[in-house]
């Protein structure tokens, strides 16, 4: 982690195009993300790592210097602590995890339309991982025991069978892993399309 | 007091419902004391919702013995646990969130070697109105002009236009990066 941390001595340019993503990322989190977080909608967390994705692979494209999406990460969750309204410590601590995965992938593995895919699809195995995680902190582990008799009895009233279920439950993993994978390289397409931008702009 | 919310919150999630119980009330009492305004928190309908579920539904739906009313099952005592755990931790998680100051943020992130990071947040914070300003004016223009099918047949390049006005322009180092063309 701490080497991760070590950031060189920044170009304008490079200072510049982090400012700007992280500005981007930031309205997303505060004005979006509040929109979200007022309208109780389902799956705001996941809507919200959905844009982080897009976001942090895009500025992958432009960011060339290690270290850069944890940079970007962190000024973004300080964005989010100091400028959102509410409750946001599990949202500052999910920004910093989610650009740490991009960073360890896009930038110690490689950038490239594949590890981009697998960016985005970590991401959204982290966003699982921590709504159920959040839940155990916030209401204890108990709450995994009635979310499971809940869904039995369901299922039970339903007429489904035990097999029913236990595809279902590995279904809803799968659709999280396949829309986070096709964020990713979507992302990776719009970084190449702001590459392509820049060269003809110059 | 950083340190005492700490521990109660640590406290909070590692013991068992029965001990639980009077621990969590003293600390919501001591939270109000502190701070009258965590008090909104009972406002809030999500947690009556909450209340609804982890106390009075899942112990009618999981009781079974019947020589004790279900109130005093031990569903109904760990759905009562649950219920105080949240609170206090939701408390706890507010207090600490107002009593961290931005100084202390950026002092934290320089000693662990980011010492760019104060230069980045200034130069976000400076651009972040503009960025905003523009993505609404962008998004009003399509739909005025009727451009939402430039939008839809090429959103990467749609979103790539709307980021590079604010990117800084001669950037040697866009020049060489390398997208792989798989």
């Amino acid at each position: 982690m701490i080497r991760i941390l070590k950031i060189e001595k920044l170009s304008e340019s490079n200072l510049v195009n982090t400012a700007v993503f992280a500005a981007l990322w930031g309205v997303t989190e505060v004005y979006i993300g509040t929109m979200l977080h007022a309208s109780k909608l389902p799956f705001r967390g996941s809507v919200m790592s959905l844009a982080a994705i897009l976001i942090l692979v895009g500025a992958r494209a432009v960011l060339n210097y290690k270290g850069s999406l944890i940079l970007l990460g962190i000024v973004t969750a300080t964005f989010k602590l100091f400028l959102g309204m509410g409750f946001n410590i599990t949202p500052f601590l999910a920004i910093i995890i989610e650009s740490l995965i991009a960073e360890i992938i896009l930038n110690r593995i490689g950038f490239n339309g594949f590890t981009s895919m697998l960016s985005g699809l970590t991401i959204m195995l982290y966003t699982l991982i921590h709504g159920l995680v959040m839940q155990a902190i916030f209401l204890g582990t108990d709450i995994y025991k009635i979310y499971y008799d809940i869904i039995l009895q369901l299922t039970n009233h339903l007429g489904f069978t035990q097999n029913h279920v236990l595809i279902l439950l590995i279904l809803l993993p799968i659709l999280y892993l396949s829309i986070g994978a096709s964020i990713g390289l979507f992302g990776w397409s719009v970084g190449k399309n702001i590459l392509i931008l820049l060269e003809d702009n110059r | 007091m950083k340190q005492i919310i700490i521990i109660i919150m640590l406290t909070m999630i590692l013991l068992p419902a029965e001990i639980l119980i009077p621990i969590a009330l003293t600390s919501i009492i001591a939270y109000s004391i502190l701070d009258s305004s965590i008090t909104c928190l009972f406002k809030r309908k999500s947690m009556y919702v909450l209340f609804m579920i982890v106390v009075i539904v899942q112990p009618l739906f999981f009781y079974e013995s019947s020589d004790i009313p279900w109130y005093f099952s031990d569903s109904f005592i760990s759905g009562i646990a649950m219920f105080l755990r949240a609170v206090v931790i939701i408390n706890s998680i507010t207090l600490l969130n107002k009593r961290i100051d931005r100084a202390h943020v950026k002092s934290f992130w320089q000693n662990k070697g980011i010492s760019e990071f104060d230069n980045v947040l200034a130069k976000a914070e400076e651009i972040l109105p503009e960025i905003k300003h523009q993505i609404i004016n962008s998004f009003r223009g399509i739909k005025d002009s009727g451009k939402n099918k430039e939008l839809y047949s090429n959103p990467s390049e749609f979103l790539a236009r709307l980021i590079v006005p604010f990117l800084h322009r001669p950037n040697p180092i866009i020049s060489n990066t390398k997208v792989d063309e798989d």
